[in-house]
């Protein structure tokens, strides 16, 4: 993969999967899939910007040692989004709190 | 060491130091101009130092303020208000003027190109940007401070921070900006590193100070944008009313803490790994010793940026965070406190056998142990959760976060204000006033903030205005020892000051050092080396004799 060129054509697949992705993600939003909302719109972005750094930022001609920094980058952002929902997703342990946002002025 | 090992064929090398000959770095052009546009490492370093030791004494008096206040139970001289925003305006400039920036804008500037043996960092243009930036989100800070100041604590916490009617939308743009410059500076450390190294000058030969700084800058590019990003939400919540993190328009404040803390925490690393840097060299230094052991040293400043992202949550065990997640972070968060443990009983390792000189750097490296060691402990405690729960918001928190955030990265500071001095003036200091101030600002230190554990203890609330009758003696001792520090830390600038005109000469090696700093001549020439080294040693070889050392990087 070390000579792999970005040339013009792959430009446009690139900018038309970035459209095409677009679509599914706004698509997605109206399903009204409640909690798999999230999974399914972060999933498109993950694709989204896995396209643009490879694309468009020329990952993809570049050495494993300056790819790494990019997948170190993901696993950071893996860490905070995978520990920060795990604190929603378990905070039922306790009797649920009241919703501030259901009743905004007591 | 034997004879065996000094090659007859060693080059000369000029006892001055490298670059004598021509004209040193402050002197090489004088015009205001040539300071202003410099690209120089060095004098870009200088105005790094320049800054921060005003924004210190800024912040400083920020906080004889608030201890003078808190002298008497209820009004002494500020009223509450006033009082809410200097604690605010004392947190924001220490840690974003101050701490952050001081040992890698001052001392990593100035250092690490000549420890690696390069001409400059490897982007000399950005290296001047990032000061300027620096200097822009400062005034961004100061005109946020006189249009209102900010009122919510350094943390900004939601929802007061998304309607508090004080100027939290421009302070928060102020610390975006901060943030740039540290990006800028982090970046142009990590390149420099990889690119700019002397021939021979392997990752394993570095000293170890490089080590902390490249640590340091990796914790900085991961973390930074992570706040840049919660303050620019926090500063359109507050403007605007967008409702992501303010709870009556659905917002999650708890989030906000989440981002915050995931910056926040590894940011209390950005400021101590420099300090780790500083007193590794010290140590090794004054005992005039290798360290006990350099990859323990070195790997364990990496292993700390990188458990510093796991624990952001011992920030959160009270704010309505799963029970769950909070016993998750509590354990991961005592994972620290063993690379700490490895940097300091290699530090103290690294001094059995050796010769020990007690210069003024070397207590400023006891002081740095004592408090350090300290304040890390309470550090465990507070993560342990049931603890924590009795401590939370209370002085304990305040007591343990400045042992350790203010012990380790002021001691170190000075620390390194006194070791490179020589290097970076070519002037000494005065030994007896240094050790004099240096015994001050400790005892001013622990009286400041040794009574605020039991305050914390005993129940006061950590940012309140006034308090009740019998917490006044221990506020009292607090506030004298506020003061005492004060005076210490400006009896040390004036000896360093005093010094920097009427101090004696310094050769280029006045400790016996083995860095490679110290193969340049004090102050060092406008582009350091005039060729670039070949190393032939790594930085700690004390067992070659002086001169051997010296030629084994010979600077030609
Ligand atoms: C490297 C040195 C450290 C520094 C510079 C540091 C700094 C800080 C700061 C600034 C705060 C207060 C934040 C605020 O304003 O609310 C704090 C709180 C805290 N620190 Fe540290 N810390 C360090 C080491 C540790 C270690 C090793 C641990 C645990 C093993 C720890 C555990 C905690 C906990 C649990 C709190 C929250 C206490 C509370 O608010 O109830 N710290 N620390
Ligand atoms: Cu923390």
């Amino acid at each position: 993969m070390l000579h792999a060129h970005v040339t013009t054509p792959k430009l446009v697949i690139a900018w038309l999967s970035l459209l095409f992705f677009t679509f599914i993600s706004f698509g997605a939003s109206r399903l009204g899939l409640g909690g798999w909302e999230i999974g399914i719109a972060l999933g498109i972005s993950v694709v989204k910007s896995l396209i643009v750094l490879f694309i468009f930022m020329h990952l993809v001609e570049q050495r494993f040692a300056n790819r790494l920094i990019v997948i170190l980058t993901f696993l950071f952002i893996v860490l905070a989004v995978s520990l920060t929902s795990t604190d929603p997703l378990t905070r039922r342990t306790f009797p649920p709190r009241p919703d501030p946002a259901a009743h905004p002025y007591p | 060491m034997s004879e065996a090992t000094i090659d007859a064929d060693l080059p000369a090398v000029d006892p001055r130091g490298a670059g004598a000959e021509e004209p040193d770095y402050l002197r090489a052009e004088t015009s205001v101009r040539s300071w202003l546009l410099t690209k120089d490492h060095k004098r870009i370093a200088i105005m790094f130092y320049a800054s921060v030791i005003v924004f210190l004494m800024l912040g400083g008096l920020f906080a004889l303020i608030l201890r003078t206040e808190l002298l008497t139970p209820e009004k002494t001289i500020i009223d509450a208000n006033t009082y809410n925003q200097m604690f605010t305006l004392h947190g924001v400039t220490m840690v974003w003027l101050f701490m952050i920036p001081a040992i890698p804008g001052a001392f990593g500037n100035f250092v690490l190109p000549l420890m690696l043996g390069a001409k400059d960092l490897a982007f000399p243009r950005i290296n001047l940007a990032s000061y300027y930036v620096y200097a822009l989100s400062a005034i961004i800070m100061l005109t946020a401070m006189l249009a209102g100041g900010a009122d919510t604590g350094w943390t900004f916490y939601v929802p007061y921070s998304s309607t508090s009617p004080t100027a939290v939308s421009w302070m928060g743009v102020g610390i975006f900006v901060n943030g740039v410059s540290s990006i800028m500076t982090a970046l142009n450390f990590i390149v420099t590193t990889h690119t700019l190294r002397a021939k021979g000058l392997s990752w394993h030969r570095m000293p170890l100070f490089i080590w902390s700084i490249y640590g340091t800058s990796v914790i900085i590019l991961f973390a930074t944008p992570v706040l840049g990003m919660s303050l620019t939400l926090v500063a359109l919540d507050h403007s605007f009313g967008l409702g992501i993190f303010d709870p009556r328009y659905g917002g999650d404040p708890v989030l906000f803490q989440h981002l915050f803390w995931f910056y926040s925490h590894p940011a209390v690393y950005i400021m101590m790994l420099p300090a780790f840097g500083v007193i590794s060299e010290v140590v090794c230094s004054f005992s005039h010793n290798p360290p006990a052991s350099y990859r323990a040293i070195a790997y364990s400043s990496l292993g700390i940026a990188f458990v510093g992202f796991f624990t952001w949550g011992h920030h959160m065990f009270v704010a309505g965070m799963s029970e769950f997640d909070a016993g998750i972070f509590g354990a991961l968060s005592m994972f620290v406190a063993i690379f700490s443990a490895i940097k300091v009983f290699t530090w103290v390792a690294t001094l059995r056998g050796g010769s020990i000189s007690f210069a003024t750097p070397m207590l400023y490296f006891l002081w740095f142990l004592f408090l350090f060691v300290f304040g890390g402990m309470t550090g465990v405690a507070v993560a342990t959760q049931s603890l924590d729960v009795h401590w939370h918001d209370t002085y304990f928190v305040v007591a343990h976060f400045h042992f350790i955030m203010v012990g380790g990265t002021l001691t170190s500071f000075l620390a390194a204000a006194h070791y490179w001095f020589p290097k970076m003036f070519g002037k000494l200091y005065d030994e007896r006033v240094g050790l004099l101030t240096s015994v001050a600002v400790f005892i001013g230190f622990v009286f400041t903030f040794l009574p605020q554990f039991l305050l914390g203890n005993a129940g006061m609330p950590r940012r309140y205005y006034s308090y009740p009758e019998q917490y006044q003696w221990l506020n009292v001792l607090s506030t004298g020892g506020a003061w005492l520090l004060g005076a210490g830390l400006l009896l040390t600038l004036a000896n360093l000051v005093i010094a920097l005109k009427w101090g004696r000469q310094a050769g280029p090696n006045p400790w016996g050092s083995r860095s490679f700093e110290w193969i340049t001549a004090s102050p060092p020439s406008k582009h350091n080396f005039e060729s670039t080294p070949l190393v032939e040693r790594s930085a700690y070889e004390y067992d070659l004799p002086e001169e051997v050392a010296r030629a084994r990087v010979p600077a030609r």
